[in-house]
């Protein structure tokens, strides 16, 4: 059998990663949730997963950087960046896109619009 | 003292007297504040000299050269000073006097201070944007659970079990759509304060609602269709507000009616006033709401039409029509569709 494609889930908000953990598992996936920002770099080192969600707004740090960090990494800057967010702002798509996400979703989302977008990604 | 002069000083504006080659006839106190220099020394001078306002100049060489207050708009009229370390917003307006002769011969310059509006419009703006954010992630986990529930991912469904999945994503959606209104609130604030009329294109302005539209209506099989006389005159309008408007009430009629259906989007004029209304062959509205829609956090009986099920929406579009100087009106029987219809002015030229 494949292996599981592996997704990293940068999310601090407890209900958000029961919700998104559980409807990335029912579509097979393995996933690796990382509440704290500050942690989030060295997990992904660590975990090297196929496709990273990430929250923009993170108790601590902020989601833009670990974005920009992520893309400038040599162990983790080829990993697809999927931002979810409630930002609905144009400016701070324009800014993610900047810091180098490669997709945007603005909360709230179902979850086939998520399963969508992974696999425009992975698998 | 004379009393004139007395009741110049004391006045709650800034008043600036220049002549037409812009030299400072006069000022009042309070212009003498915003400015930082005293009447005595700055009478006689080039107003460029006194202030550093390059936005104010160009408004006085306007008026001087048109002989009519300037146009203006929410850009050129608000001018930012700093005032004794603080950062100040004043309203400016201007007007040409003219002699019996028919000569013109001073600019008054009024400047009203706006700072604590914009504040108070500022608070209200992060208020909404923060709000409006704290929905929508508490709707992800919702809707991610219902989703999954009702694709039977987590459990099987009864029946029931499926009626109750879809309630709670159409309340979801509705809730989305208040959230959605109050960012639109918020970032299209409709008071007088942030409207930039210009002249303005009807049809341009309609293509550019159905155009995000567009797509929607095809997916449910609802055709689209414009009628916008050829020689209609130009709006006086502030553009943003009017598509915002226009595709709320073109999104609303798509809601509302089934497929197969049309919705007709019409612009025509009548004496100093340009028409537009929105067509659709929806269920139509009892006439007991046809006030009560237009208002904002009312909840009717109607839950096909009323305010708290079209979001805050159509409150919105009557409070950018009224800032308008137009009115905003529905038409409708149930079960005949619905025309909504609002007026803007006709663009004139002095």
């Amino acid at each position: 059998m494949k292996k599981a494609e592996k997704i990293l889930l940068i999310e601090d908000e407890k209900n958000i990663i029961l919700g998104v953990k559980t409807c990335l598992e029912v579509a097979d996936y393995a996933v690796v949730v990382v509440e704290d920002g500050e942690k989030a770099l060295d997990v992904a080192i660590k975990e090297r997963p196929d496709l990273i969600l990430l929250d923009l707004m993170l108790p601590k740090v902020n989601g833009f950087q670990i974005c920009q960090q992520l893309k400038v990494m040599e162990e983790t800057r080829h990993i697809p960046i999927v931002v979810l967010t409630a930002k609905t702002a144009e400016e701070d798509k324009e800014r993610a896109m900047q810091a180098g996400a490669d997709s945007y979703m603005t909360k709230p989302f179902r979850p086939e619009e998520l399963w969508q977008e992974i696999k425009r990604f992975i698998g | 003292m004379t009393f004139y002069q007395k009741i110049f000083d004391d006045l709650p504006e800034a008043v600036l007297l220049t002549d037409i080659t812009h030299k400072v006839v006069d000022l009042n106190q309070q212009a003498e504040f915003i400015f930082g220099v005293s009447s005595d020394q700055v009478r006689g001078q080039f107003f460029q000299e006194v202030a550093d306002a390059p936005q104010m100049i160009s408004l006085l060489e306007e008026t001087v050269m048109l002989c009519r207050p300037p146009r203006l708009t929410f850009e050129n009229s608000t001018i930012i000073r700093d005032v004794k370390g603080r950062k100040c917003f004043f309203k400016v307006s201007m007007v040409p006097l003219v002699t019996f002769e028919g000569e013109l011969q001073n600019v008054l310059t009024v400047m009203s201070d706006v700072t604590m509006l914009k504040e108070i419009e500022q608070l209200k703006t992060d208020f909404f944007a923060t709000v409006s954010h704290e929905f929508r992630t508490p709707l992800t986990s919702i809707l991610m659970g219902a989703g999954m529930m009702k694709m039977g991912q987590l459990a099987e469904l009864t029946p029931k079990g499926e009626e109750i999945l879809d309630a709670i994503e159409q309340d979801c959606s509705r809730l989305l759509r208040l959230a959605d209104n109050l960012l639109d609130l918020s970032r299209m604030e409709a008071g007088a304060i942030s409207m930039e009329m210009i002249e303005a294109d009807a049809e341009k302005m309609i293509q550019a609602a159905l155009g995000t539209l567009k797509l929607q209506a095809e997916k449910r099989e609802i055709e689209l269709i414009t009628s916008v006389p050829p020689d209609l005159p130009m709006a006086r309008a502030d553009v943003t507000k009017i598509i915002w408007v226009l595709t709320n009430l073109v999104s609303n009629a798509l809601r509302y009616t089934d497929r197969g259906g049309s919705i007709t989007v019409k612009a025509r004029s009548k004496g100093t006033r340009l028409f537009f209304s929105v067509t659709d062959t929806g269920k139509g509205i009892a006439s007991e709401h046809h006030e009560q829609i237009f208002e904002k956090f009312v909840q009717g009986e109607d839950q096909n039409y009323s305010s708290g099920g079209a979001g805050l929406g159509l409150a919105i579009c009557k409070d950018i029509v009224e800032a308008h100087g137009g009115e905003i009106w529905v038409e409708s029987e149930p079960g005949q569709g619905a025309t909504f219809t609002f007026s803007v002015p006709v663009f004139r030229d002095f």
